[in-house]
């Protein structure tokens, strides 16, 4: 029986190469590594065999150690597959505490599906997962794996750590290359040990770590590449579904996304002559733009449909205007198909979208630095940037995703880089004049009028197509507490120069305000909740990051009930901080009126731990004035 | 599964083909767009609306397949009409077919035709859907998915499809929705049934469908070829005629408003109109009738005979050591239970999938570790009753699954196993799939109006609701000082399961000040420090917090006058029921027992000016109540606030009264003590 188990043993570890050799008792991990940590990696390594311009393997052997439930997205296996790549040796195993083996995971035992993000309606991508169900923790998963891979175009950042909450003992990274091939890469937020070699016509590179401690999740983090030790990687030349390019510069990347726009462009001659007549009476190329933008708004709709070469080759403009949909790079191509047609420069432009993912590094070329396609059109020294994939947005607001960081314009001549434009704080407002009623019993009419403009329109943005019923309820939910009753209210886009829009609204509070005996307390309703943290951040360990700055502009007129008096008014109060700042004035109007003013500016900026006292000093004082009372004595005094 | 008339031995050719499409039912022909249609700028019963559906109109019919022996197929088509009123409603213009397969049995859409029609200036134009651009995804191993984009779409645009699904698997007849995220201005489903077959048919949901029956006298003439043997191969044809009868079921539903999303709702599932078919039975001519399910009692009897359910517990024991290791513990019985279940979930890790059948034999779960549902809670059931508890296994169907309509026998509407125990004339559930459930005290998804016992009990329907409350209760003594500085301290009692949540999230926090940072998010009011928290594993489902505070916020000094709201830890917050009216029931899961002691200790210096008022409400036929009381007692004041709901489902037309009830609470426990300095 005995001997069996140990045959059974055996076999397991010899098929599982570097797994076997090493102890995983959870009691050897160092206790540093342990500290914050819901999952330690014990062993990572990853290994590239290129073999070809078009072709690589990719060999992986992951060991970790599960602490707690909330460490099983380090004990989830996630394997990206699609027509470019194929699974092989796919197995795993389960150890307990002390590291003896339980049981093995089989090729069978992983799921395999279809890979889809909520926005894409049909891709090739695919998924092989498996994640183990635990009984008691620790417990140790181990995993092994080869990706064979017929074009490259890329390889992924690589990271030792698989997300929060995860240390690891030890990682290497291995890529053995042709020398011809060449590789461009840069370590980032770790002095990782690093080898160069080289073997006849190969070389070799080799990164390894050791001991990285985890990093804990706190909301408001930069970007992952400024906190987590990394490789990016990028091959100089690539080959990929029969496409070949250089990526050595940004220039030659752009020569290579360029030979797939090239010749996408042409449109049928009905279509020329109708938008020729549509801008024919436009003088000015920036309102022929407009109209043109406007056009390709009605025409389309954003689906992503992604299969092969589709991920990086956009469908032509004929098609996109025959069928009327298409995807980011579709988009993007048909608009400027549509302007080339009447004679208008335009630069389909590769960008980064989101807080997490840009082009940082503009030193360093390669293909996932972007996720994104928009529209440059140089227009002179007035630059106007378009994103393509929304129908209702207003023309020439590219977003905050897409604002302040480099995006890739790719011309004929190859890949430049350019900075899109920076919503600025004072331009990222929200405007409200309220005006309140206060009744003896608590209850409130209100009326207010607030302009939301950049930035801060995007908050209003998703409600403006929207039918006035789902406004309604929308504004229920959203706005401030206080059973709030809507008699009538009105959302319009004004955008112009800046995106706008405007909130008209009308309405009745039964609790606007609190009653007891002869008095009555009003806490100020402004209506709105504010979009930063609510909350002290206490033993804040890293930067907190607002990629953009905005401005609060709030103004209140309460009128008072007939027969009461002012017994008590808060005093006026300014705070500051490296966050933000904070303004607030109580001012009697004559005998009934009280006017509130409050503005509150929040900066952009990356802001280091050290600063959390002062910023936590401001977050609770806006906590503290906002809950300020004002009371009202009934009787005349 | 292959049904076929009569033995495989012949093949068969099915003549007379009569299964022409209803059109009586349909309301246009495919491709005859009317002109009203385009120019419709709004849905008729539903200014709101974005799209809508013009006509969703299916028909599921049974083919007879001379080829191979496959017999009887399902046919089902689907012809629906959409008209886009803005571009909120685009994503309406991509279309996901579901399509099963598996080893034995398989769909196959075999015909698809798809249109978009536009009004340009004045006249209809049409575009067709490409074949290129329908896409299959292999979505997993037992499903695939057609995906489409029309082509096309504008404001405005109308959208016709035509599909048809041929079927192998006459199990599941091919359900229909008459009720949609969006408004349908007309549903129509027509299903004809040989009369070999007897399904279950079930129509739930608020909305009213009409339903009419009638049926079809059918002849299919049937071909077989003989090889006689001799010297040369000769073929020799019968032909023979076979009469049957066709049942038809139609329904039908006319302007049926956009289902709406809304919060304390179980599943829209329980309320969506819709009509589900089971095969029952069949019949075929000179064959014995065969039961799929057909009463309750069928269901018991096939569970209990079924290899990866009753049978499994009759299998020989693999717990008797456990069981050994639990008796000697000397126990009470429901101490006994919980220990039970808290072994079982130590040995088997639920792998999160919810079945009614187990996956592999009890003994084979038990020792790998790990199972879905039923291997885990048939592994309790079999514990149980080796430790001497009458134990039975309770199938349920869980939250997001829908309720089971007693009065529709369906196996497949169950998709869960828990255990239960009747002892001394109580009745226990138990689920192992959660460490933090114990007895009676099962994990939300279980909590579903009713389950049916598979065993010899006479009541075979068990209530699986109001076991368990919600029970949170806190008291709170502060005391202030001249200078009004706070020193103050809670302790909060959770019972039941507000235990079980607090126990939930604390698993999920790694570290306790999380707790901490999760409290103040909760309670902005004031600072906590000194967090402690017991819980014990004798009593599971209780616990006890207790924290300092040292500051409360808007505790206002103006000159000689302080206010102060008392109401330092509010069970709600904020009236989480904001919306006007309500289209569908508001369902809580538990009663909800919540209780607030405050005693203040007031400075010398200050003297009480103004105290809130008592109050008391309650809700008719005991559905909830509330009451506060202030008191005074010398230079303390002591409030109590206490708030009961014990009722689980309140009706559209009773949600202005909860909603008002709820505001009346928030609005009370904002109410002011007002203090006056006596200096």
């Amino acid at each position: 029986m005995k001997r069996k188990f140990l045959q059974l043993l055996i076999g397991l570890l010899a098929s599982i190469p570097g797994i076997a050799q090493r102890n995983f008792d959870y009691s050897l991990v160092p206790d540093s590594l342990k500290k914050d940590a819901n999952a330690v990696v014990r062993s990572y390594s990853t290994i590239y065999n290129r073999l070809s311009v078009e072709e690589y393997t990719l060999t992986v052997n992951y060991v970790a150690t599960i602490l707690n439930e909330k460490g099983s997205s380090a004990a989830e296996l996630l394997i990206n597959y699609d027509n470019n790549s194929e699974v092989a040796d796919l197995q795993g195993a389960i150890y307990d505490e002390k590291g003896i083996y339980v049981k093995s995971i089989k090729k069978k035992n992983f799921n395999d599906y279809a890979f889809n993000n909520s926005f894409t309606l049909y891709s090739d991508n695919r998924v092989k997962q498996y994640s183990p169900s635990a009984t008691s923790y620790p417990y140790t998963v181990a995993y092994t794996y080869s990706i064979e891979y017929k074009s490259t175009v890329g390889f992924p950042i690589w990271f030792p750590q698989m997300g929060f909450g995860v240390s690891a003992e030890e990682a290497e990274l291995v890529i053995n290359t042709p020398e011809i091939l060449g590789l461009n890469h840069m370590p980032l937020n770790y002095p990782f040990r690093f080898e160069e070699t080289t073997s006849g016509t190969s070389k070799h590179f080799k990164w390894t770590a050791t001991a990285l401690k985890a990093i804990t999740y706190e909301p408001g983090l930069p970007d992952h590449l400024d906190i987590f030790p990394s490789v990016l990687l990028s091959p100089n030349d690539i080959a990929y579904e029969g496409t070949t390019g250089n990526f050595t510069s940004w220039e030659d990347y752009g020569k290579w996304v360029y030979s797939l726009i090239d010749k996408r462009d042409g449109l049928p001659a009905e279509t020329l002559a109708e938008i020729k007549l549509l801008t024919g009476p436009i003088a000015d190329a920036k309102e022929k733009a407009e109209a043109l933008y406007k056009y390709m708004q009605q025409k389309t709709r954003y689906v992503n449909i992604a299969l092969g070469i589709g991920g990086f080759q956009p469908m032509a403009a004929t098609e996109v205007h025959q069928k009327g949909y298409g995807d980011c790079k579709a988009l993007s191509n048909y608009m400027k198909a549509l302007l080339n047609g009447i004679g208008i420069e335009a630069y389909y432009t590769e960008i980064g979208s989101g807080a997490y993912r840009k082009i940082k590094f503009p030193e360093f070329p390669s293909v996932n630095q972007t996720n994104h396609v928009i529209l440059c059109m140089p227009n002179g020294k007035d630059t106007i940037w378009l994103e393509c994939t929304n129908q209702n947005l207003p023309f020439g607001y590219i977003g905050a995703n897409n604002s302040d960081r480099y995006s890739l314009l790719v011309t004929p001549n190859g890949g430049k880089l350019a900075r899109t434009p920076t919503y600025e704080t004072r331009k990222n407002t929200r405007n409200s004049n309220i005006q309140v009623s206060l009744f003896g019993n608590g209850s409130a009419r209100i009326e207010f009028t607030a302009d939301f403009r950049n930035y801060l329109y995007e908050d209003v943005f998703y409600l403006i197509g929207q039918s006035k019923e789902e406004q309604k309820k929308e504004l229920l939910k959203t706005l401030s507490r206080g059973d709030l009753q809507i008699d009538g209210f009105s959302l319009t886009d004004v955008s112009g120069d800046d995106a706008k829009a405007t909130l008209q609204l009308n309405g009745q509070m039964n609790s606007y305000a609190v009653t007891g005996g002869n008095r009555i307390f009003v806490e100020p309703n402004l209506m709105f909740r504010h979009a930063f943290a609510g909350n002290q951040m206490k033993n804040r360990k890293q930067n907190l990051y607002e990629a953009v700055g905005y401005a609060y502009n709030d103004t209140l007129n309460l009128t008072i009930p007939l027969n009461t008096s002012i017994e008590f008014l808060p005093n006026d109060n300014e705070f500051s901080s490296p966050y933000g700042s904070y303004k607030i004035t109580y001012q009697k109007l004559g005998d009934t009126q009280i006017r509130v003013s409050r503005q509150i500016t929040i900066h952009k900026g990356n802001f280091p731990p050290e600063e959390f006292g002062t910023i936590n000093a401001f977050l609770t004082g806006v906590l503290r004035q906002d809950k300020e009372k004002i009371v009202l004595l009934v009787g005349k005094t | 599964m292959k049904t076929t008339l009569l033995p495989l031995i012949f093949a068969f050719l099915l003549l007379g083909l009569q299964f022409h499409s209803m059109s009586q039912n349909q309301p246009s022909k495919f491709g005859k767009i009317d002109l009203t249609e385009l120019e419709s700028k709004l849905c008729p019963i539903d200014s709101n609306a974005h799209a809508y559906y013009i006509f969703d109109v299916g028909n599921t019919s049974f083919e007879y397949d001379q080829t191979m022996d496959k017999g009887f197929q399902l046919v089902f088509n689907r012809h629906l009409r959409i008209k886009i009123l803005d571009k909120q409603a685009f994503d309406w213009g991509n279309f996901s077919i579901p399509i099963y397969q598996s080893n034995f049995d398989k769909e196959e859409v075999t015909s698809l035709k798809a249109f978009t029609y536009n009004l340009e200036e004045g006249k209809i134009t049409k575009i067709k859907l490409e074949k290129s651009d329908i896409l299959t995804e292999e979505t997993s191993d037992n499903w695939r998915t057609l995906k489409f984009a029309m082509p096309g779409l504008k404001e405005g645009s109308v959208l016709e499809i035509e599909y048809d699904i041929r079927s192998d698997y006459l199990f599941n007849l091919q359900e229909w929705y008459f009720q949609r995220k969006i408004p349908i201005l007309y549903s129509d489903y027509t299903v004809k049934i040989p009369e070999y077959f007897n399904y279950n048919r079930s129509s739930t949901g608020y909305y009213p469908i009409q339903s009419e029956t009638g049926c079809n006298f059918r002849k299919l003439t049937l071909t077989h070829r003989q090889q006689a043997e001799g010297l040369t191969v000769k073929e020799e044809k019968y032909t023979y005629d076979v009469d049957f009868t066709e049942n038809i079921f139609h329904y039908s539903a006319s302007n049926i408003p956009a289902f709406p999303e809304e919060k304390f709702m179980k599943t829209a599932e329980n309320y969506l109109s819709k009509i589900e078919f089971e095969l029952q039975s069949t019949q075929f001519p000179n064959q014995i009738q065969k039961y799929y399910t057909a009463s309750w009692e069928e269901i018991d009897n096939k569970l209990n005979e079924s290899a990866n359910f009753g049978l499994e517990l009759k299998r020989a024991n693999h717990l008797d050591d456990d069981t050994k290791l639990l008796k000697d513990r000397n126990l009470g019985d429901e101490p006994l239970m919980n220990a039970a279940l808290r072994l079982i979930h130590k040995k088997i890790s639920w792998n999160g999938q919810y079945n009614k059948y187990t996956s592999a034999t009890l003994g084979r779960a038990y020792k790998t570790g790990e199972g879905n549902s039923a291997d885990v809670n048939l592994n309790l059931v079999m514990l149980l009753r080796s430790l001497g508890f009458t134990s039975h296994p309770l199938i349920l169907s869980t939250q997001a699954h829908g309720i089971i309509h007693p009065a529709h026998p369906s196996i497949t509407r169950f998709n869960y196993v828990i255990a239960m125990v009747a002892h001394n004339g109580k009745t226990y559930l138990l689920d192992a799939t959660d460490p933090n459930s114990s007895a009676n005290l099962v994990p939300i998804r279980c909590l579903n109006d009713k389950g049916r016992v598979i065993g010899d009990l006479p009541d075979k329907w068990i209530n699986l609701m109001d076991y368990k409350s919600y029970v949170s209760k806190s008291q709170c003594m502060i005391t202030l000082d001249s200078t009004l500085s706070v020193n103050g301290k809670i302790r909060k009692y959770l019972s039941d399961y507000s235990a079980y949540f607090y126990k939930s999230k604390l698993k999920e926090s790694a570290e306790p000040e999380e707790s901490i940072k999760e409290l103040e998010e909760e309670s902005t009011s004031y600072t906590i420090n000194n967090l402690q928290i017991s819980t014990s594993d004798s009593i599971v489902n209780q616990m006890e917090l207790s924290y300092d505070i040292s500051s409360i916020d808007g505790l206002n000094n103006a000159a000689d006058m302080v206010y102060f709201s008392p109401a330092l830890d509010p069970f709600f917050n904020e009236n989480p029921f904001k919306l006007e009216k309500r289209e569908f029931p508001v369902e809580f899961n538990y009663p909800y027992q919540v209780q607030r002691m405050y005693a203040f200790v007031l400075p010398e210096n200050y003297e009480i000016s103004e105290l809130p008022q008592p109050l008391m409400i309650k809700l008719p036929e005991g559905a909830g109540s509330f009451r506060y009381d202030t008191k005074k007692i010398g230079n303390m004041i002591s409030i109590s606030s206490m708030i009961d709901i014990n009722k689980s489902l309140f009706l559209p037309d009773e949600y202005e009264l909860l909603k008002t009830f709820v505001q009346i609470i928030v609005d009370k426990e904002k109410e002011m003590i007002v203090l006056k300095s006596r200096n």
